[in-house]
């Protein structure tokens, strides 16, 4: 800008230069005619000099206007960015929600979102908002991995309403902290569950007699290794909190969130607005923002209305959001209606009695989580069996 | 003029290159990129670390005794068994509504003894099935010419049946009863005549198992024809059984906990009075499981038990005698009768 200036100002001097000595023909006549009289070239500099020492100064008054306009232009330019930097929040907590069946879904929202608050620097907490019964069992370990993985370079706080448990408790197991609702009705529940195992018939359709399902032994042997693996990391992430041993954690209980702070499956009561506010005070935030990532609301996308020829409309209930009960599942009692839908009866050696003929029904509701463990369903049920 | 142009170039570029200059660098000094995570760990993911114990596999049943052919009635319950691929049900509740447990078998009731008939026919002896009070043979008109009984579903005999059964048993007639979880109030009913009874509950062990919790694992608790040259047997889903001198010949492990108290100890499981032998348990019976540890040896014990002694002198009185006093589906009800059902009902939701 300024070496513009310059170069313009260069040519507006000199017609300057030029008229000034027209007003005084005479000397500029007569100094040119000195001129011709040749030497006096340094009697000529003296005035030269004196007037170009008027001229600088001139030049230096505008050069520091110019320069003031522009400092303040550029001042103004700036100052709301550090007004803002000064003013504004200090960093972000992102809540990430694990809400409902744990499926594929679920684990790319999780995963995708915390891989993107490790990737954005002004994210300096994570709150887990859960929600959620468990699914797959390898879903549920993805999310174990992303969770663990973010929490070694943030805190990572969970929350959790009324159910975290089974897929759900895995992946939120490598948390900092597990705050839970006094009132959650299902914590824990380290253990997976299936269809019992049957061998199959035979069958000229598959190519091998395991393309259908292995025999027994076999079937009962993974589902124990998939129990173990949930536990191993269970026992890997909250060995040193939980106060059960092994065996006692395998029963795969779901806990009261008042029984899950004693028994140290959880650390403390709390909501996610508590979880909020202790995470960014564990990073270190004075002052920050909340950036919420739910999942795509799961809007039955509208209950399938059919109409009939004859004019009625028959309401159809869509199901196609469970997921099949031929898979193993890491699913808490609690959950297990609606992840695998209400017409698998899970069986199992339970000792309570069925009230009446809803007896299926409840058992669908109670079954698989064995005696005692499920939750107030399976309660009510045997109250009013008496 | 051109002197200037070049300055006032060069010192455009020189400005131009410091601050892209400066911002590279403080972009590399500065931004590290994505901070480092910690990998995570995957050490207990190896499946050494997860394979759960397993018993041994690949025995054979065989039977040690010479005894001419001795006719051996065994019933199965009602429909017990899945059609075709289907999964058969264990029932587990005697009551109205049963609760089932599915413990992996295939294809009809009779299945499910295949082992131990196979090893019967085998070495010489007749096997009759008895299927229910509907159609055929009674069951009295059977047993009269039978040597022994043997039941997996003492729940499912009608009462008529059970008088049977029971006359057969005082006649000395070898019976052996597999009376699985859910049958309590129907074996104790039968079975307290000759001193053994059933407990509500099922039987589970979170440490010693095959695989499952309800896969327990039982020992002999002493020398007994029973379970001569048994170290080990599992059983997939274990009621306990009991008898009034207490004795029991097979036991669990003291890790085992009963479902209804939650209590740990050592639970009986088979229990022998005279020619009655009760255990708490048909799935060792099942062709899946006969060769599971020492299985095969307690199933061709049951065998030479079966057919070893004495031909029972039996003989039913008036209202059961042969030709069928009780004519073919007549009143008889295979429900157990009401007291026992109510005793084990009440026990089950005290532990509930």
């Amino acid at each position: 800008m300024s070496s513009d200036d310059e170069s313009a100002r260069t040519p507006a001097e000199s017609p300057d230069d030029a008229t000034t000595p027209k007003g005084d023909r005479s000397t500029a006549d007569r100094s040119r005619s000195t001129a011709d009289r040749s030497p006096p070239t340094a009697e000529r500099r003296v005035p030269d000099g004196g007037r170009a020492t008027g001229l600088d100064r001139i030049e230096t008054r505008h050069a520091v206007g110019v320069a003031a306009v522009l400092a303040v232009a550029a001042g103004l330019l700036v100052a709301p960015g550090v007004y803002g930097a000064v003013t504004g929040p200090d960093g972000t907590v992102a809540v990430v929600e694990i809400d409902g069946t744990i499926d594929s879904a679920t684990a790319q929202h999780v995963e995708d979102n915390l891989r993107d608050a490790r990737a954005n620097d002004s994210v300096e907490a994570v709150v887990l908002e859960v929600d959620s019964g468990g699914g797959l069992p390898a879903q549920s370990e993805r999310m174990y991995a992303a969770v663990d993985r973010t929490a070694s370079v943030m805190p990572v706080y969970a929350a959790v309403d009324s159910l975290g448990a089974s897929g759900a408790y895995l992946a939120i197991a490598p948390a900092d902290r597990i705050y839970v609702a006094p009132s959650a009705q299902a914590v824990g529940s380290v253990g997976v569950a299936g269809t019992a195992p049957a061998p199959s018939g035979p069958n000229a359709g598959t190519t091998g007699p395991d393309k259908r399902g292995n025999d027994p032994d076999e079937q009962r042997e993974r589902r124990q290794t998939l129990a173990n693996l949930f536990l191993e990391n269970v026992i890997e992430q909250r060995g040193d909190e939980i106060e059960l041993d092994r065996e006692e954690i395998a029963h795969a209980d779901a806990y009261l969130g008042t029984e899950a702070v004693e028994n140290g499956f959880a650390d403390e009561f709390g909501f996610v607005d508590g979880a909020v506010a202790d995470a960014a005070s564990e990073a270190g935030l004075g002052d920050y923002r909340v950036d919420t990532r739910r999942t795509e609301s799961r809007i039955p996308s509208g209950i399938p209305l059919l109409e009939r020829d004859d004019g009625t409309v028959v309401v159809a209930d869509g199901a196609e959001g469970d997921l099949g009960d031929g898979l193993v599942l890491a699913v808490a009692p609690a959950a297990w209606d609606e992840t695998v839908g209400d017409d698998v009866v899970m069986t199992s050696y339970t000792g309570r009695l069925p009230a009446d003929g809803d007896a299926a029904d409840a058992e669908a509701t109670t079954g698989g989580g064995g005696n005692a463990t499920t939750d107030d369903a399976a309660a009510a049920n045997g109250g009013d069996g008496e | 003029m051109s002197v200037d142009l070049r300055t006032a170039v060069g010192a455009f570029a020189l400005v131009f290159l410091v601050i892209v200059g400066v911002a590279a660098v403080g972009g590399v000094v500065l931004d590290g990129g994505a901070p480092e995570t910690d990998a995570v760990a995957d050490d207990h993911w190896q499946l050494d670390a997860v394979e759960p114990e397993t018993v041994s596999e690949g025995g054979e049943v065989e039977m040690e005794s010479s005894e001419p052919s001795n006719t051996v009635v065994v019933h199965l319950g009602g429909a017990a068994g899945g059609v075709g691929g289907g999964t058969p049900v264990l029932p587990i509740e005697d009551g109205d509504a049963p609760a089932e447990a599915d413990i992996g078998s295939l294809g009809g009731a009779q299945r499910g003894v295949a082992p131990l008939t196979a090893a019967l026919v085998e070495n010489g002896h007749e096997v009759r099935f008895y299927g229910g009070t509907l159609g055929g043979e009674p069951l009295s008109s059977l047993l009269s010419d039978a040597d022994a009984f043997v039941t997996t579903s003492p729940g499912a005999l009608s009462a008529t049946d059970a008088d049977a059964v029971e006359s057969f048993v005082d006649a000395g007639g070898r019976t052996l009863v597999a009376s699985d979880p859910g049958n309590a109030g129907a074996l104790t009913d039968f079975g307290s005549a000759f001193g053994v009874y059933g407990e509500a509950g099922y039987v589970y062990d979170m440490e010693n198992n095959d695989a499952n919790y309800l896969s327990v694992l039982v020992e002999p608790t002493g020398p007994g024809s029973l379970t001569e040259g048994v170290e080990e047997v599992v059983l997939r889903g274990a009621a306990p059984v009991g008898a009034a001198d207490g004795s029991a010949a097979l036991a669990t492990a003291e890790t085992s906990q009963l479902s209804t108290t939650r209590e740990a100890g050592s639970y009986g499981v088979a229990v022998r009075s005279d020619s009655l032998a009760v255990l708490g348990d048909s799935s060792f019976l099942e062709p899946e499981n006969a060769g599971r540890a020492d299985n095969a040896v307690l199933i061709g014990n049951v065998a030479d038990f079966l057919v070893t002694g004495s031909n029972p002198d039996v003989s039913f009185g008036p209202a059961a005698g042969p030709g069928g006093a009780v004519p073919p589906g007549g009143t008889t009800t295979p429900e157990p009768p009401e007291p026992s059902g109510n005793e084990t009902d009440s026990s089950g939701d005290a532990a509930a």
